[in-house]
């Protein structure tokens, strides 16, 4: 049994295509997980057409059955899914979860934004059967015998993290969240920028031993101080947390759509530095489209 | 134009009317097609006129240039079909390495380049040191299969 997680979009607020993000992609949001025949879709912005590409190639006209996971309805998490082909066949069903019963939102917005002053064909007329459906009272619920959990976060409108857990292999995927607003002590990252942070015990515990954490770490420390209050995490905090919650693998995503393939790589750069300081082994690489993983090692 | 001011001619010949046909220096980019290197501007009719050129664009495969590991240095283009990489004698690329599995790595090629996909090898594929199951790739992208480390160019 192995987890596999591709990355279909890693950038963050809008695409940017280009050669300055020709490396680490220019898609929005969206990150395939399968684990064993069972296939988790985790948001749904821009880099989602292409998975769509990528499922109607292989599934050789077999009905395809995914489970989407969207951590907020932000348009760099939902753009992808008019493209979606998959959701035009009738043969195929898809799955959208609120965080607890009765929660239909993410389902009533998908839709909305597929009206007609949006978008040319209406939701009600997508051939697929798409679901609306829900975790359990606690956030949490097995699915295809993985379990799903959820995790409130701390954005504009809000958002949702997720882990899925089978046989002792953990993922998790946390995107738009500023953990740097919640912090222990906010004042430290400017008093003593390279001292560990005291990140919330909650988000801790979520994250705790995961062998990969799937991380929104859009901002430098540098660009956080401009963009304090938008909803996104200073990469070196996102890499305090994977040292306090003993992650294996640590991949920074959701980069800023100004920064350019060098400056990623800095970013992840300035994070590796950090791991070392602090005496951790977690590894840290940027995310980037194209690439999949196997959970197994 | 004229300057309103002075009421004088131009001193510079409008940008829409050519001069007398140019020097033109040799080109000594040796894939260019030889009529093209004999003489560029072969096509040219009169002194002032110059025809828009047919395109003539210069191909370069994909290529893994191996760097270290035996049989390093050496280039291996990468076709427009599937490759197997390995140390056994029957896979497309063979690299007599004992780091390597029989069959390490199959590259794909597809309309945009290619992917490279572990087939679940015992010591792994490495990019830019992150161990990977699959990977698009990207021009000077670093793969490393034990002790063989192999460099991505791109073609175009």
């Amino acid at each position: 049994m192995a987890f596999f997680v591709r990355f279909w979009g890693t950038r963050g607020s809008i695409p940017t295509p280009g050669r300055a993000t020709y490396r680490y992609g220019g898609n929005t949001s969206c990150v395939e997980i399968r684990i064993e025949d069972k296939l988790f879709i985790c948001d749904g912005g821009t880099g989602l057409r292409e998975l769509g590409v990528d499922l109607l190639r292989t599934s050789g006209g077999a009905p395809i059955v995914a489970h989407f996971l969207f951590s907020h309805m932000h348009w760099d998490h939902i753009q992808g899914f008019p493209f979606f082909a998959p959701i035009y066949q009738p043969m195929n069903t898809f799955h959208i979860y609120g965080s607890r019963p009765g929660d239909t939102r993410f389902h009533s917005l998908l839709s909305g934004q597929m009206r007609s002053s949006y978008f040319p064909v209406d939701f009600s007329e997508l051939n697929a059967n798409i679901v609306a459906n829900e975790l359990g009272e606690d956030g949490t619920r097995v699915i295809d015998g993985v379990t799903v959990r959820c995790l409130e976060q701390r954005h504009p409108g809000g958002s949702y993290a997720y882990s899925l857990e089978k046989d002792g292999y953990k993922v998790v995927y946390a995107t738009d969240n500023e953990i740097d607003l919640i912090l222990g002590d906010p004042t430290l990252p400017i008093r003593e920028p390279d001292a560990p942070r005291a990140i919330p015990a909650d988000i801790v515990d979520f994250c705790r031993n995961a062998d990969l954490l799937i991380i929104d770490g859009q901002y430098t420390d540098a660009e956080y101080r401009k963009y304090t209050g938008w909803g996104h995490n200073r990469a070196t905090t996102a890499t305090d947390l994977a040292i306090a919650a003993n992650v294996k693998q640590l991949a920074i995503y959701h980069h800023d759509p100004m920064q350019s393939d060098k400056d990623v790589e800095a970013k992840i750069e300035h994070c590796r530095v950090r791991v070392a300081q602090q005496g951790s082994s977690v590894f840290v690489f940027p995310a980037r489209e194209g690439v999949e993983l196997r959970i197994d090692y | 134009m004229a300057d309103p001011q002075n009421n004088q001619p131009p001193t510079a010949a409008p940008r829409s009317t050519l001069g007398p046909r140019p020097e033109v220096p040799a080109v000594r980019h040796a894939q260019l097609p030889a009529d093209l290197v004999a003489d560029p501007l072969a096509a040219l009719t009169s002194a002032n006129e110059i025809p828009v050129l047919p395109v003539q664009s210069v191909s370069r495969p994909c290529m893994l240039q191996q760097v270290r590991g035996p049989l390093a240095p050496q280039f291996i283009e990468l076709r427009d079909a599937d490759m197997i990489l390995g140390r056994a004698d029957d896979v497309d690329v063979r690299i007599p390495s004992s780091a390597l599995s029989r069959r390490h790595m199959r590259i794909e090629s597809y309309a945009f380049g290619h992917r490279v996909v572990d087939l679940d090898s015992a010591n792994g594929v490495f990019l830019n040191e992150v161990r990977v199951h699959s990977a698009v790739m990207r021009d000077g992208d670093v793969l490393q299969l034990g002790n063989v480390v192999l460099l991505y160019h791109e073609g175009r």
